[in-house]
């Protein structure tokens, strides 16, 4: 086969005959008046390759060239060299065609959105635990802070209910706080550093006293599985990331206290609030406190709420879902109970001092 | 072989020079490359960086042959390292600094380092690209030195503080006279004659003009920059000379760079590796070369050097290549 050869000392073409000894993996080159080369593949370097043109070189001083414009001996190059090392299983892959090229692209594509929609949020809900839980105080203080301008605290009511916790459970009562919030609004809320708000009309349609402490140990449940910090961390997961692989802890507790304010605004999603159901019975449990108060609470939110989403839309478990899982594991998980009278007394109370 | 410069009636030669790479071809280098590079979590970079030079230079035809580059990935990922841990030790003393309650010392230091570093960089870059490049088994070569890079450094970064940023044109062209003028190709010369004054005001006007037609001007600017740095490259053999020569317009780099940014903006970034083949398509195409020179008669003189450290600091501390 005709090429064109360069000895590396001088740029003068030399007109040279190569062929391909497949055997003995070398390559063969002739120049009239000389003694041949012979090269083993394995020394020899594509430098480049394209249709009917392959540039070879061999040797570091001289570093000789060996340029061959034949395409079929181009391909017999590639597919007879067996040293693998000089990147034949590259060249494949990079003359693989268009449609491969493309697929490989969907998929790094693909890869890049799911790094950044899936494991960069788990990851740094995960970097929760690093974070001190001093801190969850901080970040509650200051996103409590910012919910109660504007609110009217009904603090006669807030005492009673607040006595009401001391007796449900009085292990841990003094790691919460209790606020009754003048509102028409049917909700309750729980920030990171156990302050937790309940809105006068929610108050106003629990019945039992089982129902409030159903409700008090769901937001309990939220501080303690501190779904706030996580959910913080999860929306901030792109600085997150950064401060983390800086092991910048610092850092990172600067853009979360930047990110307090916000924390009212984000909504807990589904897996979330099923957790806090979950460990929330785990609570009524310890106290030996009715289950059922839990589902009846949610049958009042049910009886309220007139719209219906299906519980794929929405990021609330629907309140059906939640009462057939919440009753799932009732069965499940049989325990005593017992009746708590001086509890009602307080629920009564409280309700009673409830002002317009 | 040699019809294609056969000298005209006055003896001049033209030797042709063209970018024959493929945006498709490039897409697909890009493409295994950057899998390869993420699934093994970065560390195939240098490698990835090797191969893409590779195709950029053996696609590059000059007198109806390739360039060559001959740099590994191997050398590079030595490099890689090596570029990465003085940057690491860099930073690590200036946060350490920091940390001491030196803020100011530990700033100065991360300065000073830097400015050291960038001349070295640069010096480094150059050895080991122009060593890595021939043409026809024929090596580039950069002979600088690296103390009188820094003396250029030094003056220019200096007066240019001095001058509220004046000097710059000056320092620049300085920069470029001697980078250029140091490289090799063979036993051949290149030589650049860049004229500080000339530049400065080159820039003043594109700079007005452009502000006063709201960017329009910016496309010719370009093109003005583009052949300064062209116009004044010669290359020299024994006695005789090639001289390059540009022949864009501003309506040239209007198309090009217009089109370039629908492509990028239309293909979300995909299409970068047809912006880069249209663009050194396009370079190729506007740079005219003539001359007297036998590039047969042209011998091997300079030496194999291998190390990229330079080039990798370069590229981490994003340092075009072309001063």
């Amino acid at each position: 086969m005709d090429a064109v050869f360069y000895n590396g000392v001088s740029a003068r073409p030399i007109d040279a005959q190569v062929s391909l000894l497949d055997e003995n993996q070398q390559l063969l080159i002739e120049v009239d008046g000389e003694t041949p080369i012979l090269v083993s593949f394995a020394d020899i370097s594509i430098t480049h390759s394209e249709k009917s043109l392959l540039v070879l070189s061999f040797g570091k001083n001289p570093n000789r060239v060996i340029e061959v414009k034949d395409e079929t001996f181009r391909l017999n190059f590639l597919s007879s060299n067996k040293s693998g090392k000089k990147g034949i299983t590259y060249f494949k892959l990079i003359h693989a065609g268009w449609k491969v090229h493309v697929l490989l692209a969907l998929l790094i594509i693909g890869f890049c959105l799911g790094t950044y929609f899936y494991l960069i949020p788990f990851v740094a809900e995960s970097a929760v635990s690093i974070l001190p839980l001093s801190f969850d105080k901080k970040v509650g203080d200051m996103a409590f802070e910012q919910a109660m301008t504007g609110e009217e605290i009904d603090s006669a009511a807030s005492v009673t209910m607040n006595e009401y916790l001391k007796k449900m459970m009085p292990g841990e009562s003094h790691k919460y706080h209790l606020n009754v919030v003048k509102s028409e609004e049917l909700n309750a809320f729980a920030l990171p550093n156990g302050e937790i708000v309940i809105y006068s009309k929610m108050l106003r349609h629990i019945k039992t006293d089982d129902e409030l402490s159903g409700l008090l140990s769901h937001e309990i449940s939220h501080v303690t599985n501190r779904h706030s910090m996580r959910l913080l961390c999860k929306s901030l997961s792109g600085y997150l990331l950064l401060s983390v692989m800086l092991n910048d802890v610092n850092g990172l507790m600067t853009i979360i206290l930047d990110n307090a304010h916000n924390l009212q605004q984000l909504s807990f999603s589904r897996h979330y609030e099923e957790e806090a159901d979950l460990s929330g019975l785990k609570i009524l449990e310890q106290y030996n406190i009715n289950p059922k108060g839990m589902i009846d609470l949610f049958e009042i939110l049910q009886k309220e709420n007139t719209i219906n989403v299906p519980g794929f839309l929405s990021t609330h478990p629907v309140t059906s879902d939640r009462i057939t899982y919440i009753k799932q594991h009732i069965s499940k998980h049989p325990y005593n109970f017992t009746p708590h009278p001086e509890l009602l007394v307080l629920l009564n109370k409280g309700k009673a001092q409830l002002r317009d | 072989m040699e019809i294609i410069n056969q000298p005209d009636a006055v003896g001049k030669r033209f030797y042709p020079i063209s970018f024959k790479g493929r945006g498709a071809e490039y897409f697909g280098i890009a493409i295994v490359n950057l899998l390869l590079t993420i699934i093994t979590l970065g560390l195939y970079y240098p490698w990835a960086k090797a191969r893409q030079l590779q195709y950029l230079y053996g696609t590059t035809e000059f007198n109806d042959s390739r360039f060559e580059f001959h740099g590994t990935g191997a050398e590079m990922f030595k490099g890689f390292i090596k570029a990465i841990l003085i940057i690491t030790i860099l930073y690590g003393l200036t946060f350490l600094l920091v940390y001491l309650r030196m803020p100011i010392i530990g700033i100065l230091v991360m300065y000073l380092g830097l400015f050291s570093i960038i001349p070295l960089a640069i010096h480094g870059s150059y050895k080991y690209r122009m060593s890595r490049t021939s043409w026809r088994g024929i090596r580039f070569g950069y002979r600088g030195e690296r103390n009188e890079l820094y003396k250029i450094f030094v003056k220019g970064i200096l007066l240019t503080i001095v001058t509220i940023g004046i000097y710059g044109a000056w320092f620049s062209m300085n920069l470029r006279n001697y980078i250029l003028g140091k490289i090799k190709f063979g036993n051949a010369q290149f030589t650049y004659n860049g004229d500080g004054g000339k530049f400065f005001w080159m820039n003043v006007k594109g700079y007005f003009l452009t502000i006063i037609t709201i960017g329009i001007y910016g496309f010719w600017w370009q093109k003005d920059i583009f052949n300064y740095y062209i116009d004044n490259l010669k290359l020299t053999h024994d006695d005789k000379n090639i001289d390059f020569k540009s022949t864009a317009t501003g309506g040239d780099f209007l198309g090009l760079l217009i089109v370039n940014f629908l492509i990028l903006i239309f293909t979300l970034g995909i299409g970068y590796p047809w912006i880069v083949a249209r663009s050194l398509k396009f370079i190729f195409s506007k740079i005219q070369i003539t001359g007297d020179i036998d590039f047969n008669n042209l011998i091997q003189t300079e030496e194999n050097y291998t190390d990229a450290t330079g080039d990798d600091m370069s590229d981490m501390l994003d340092i075009g290549f072309v001063v």
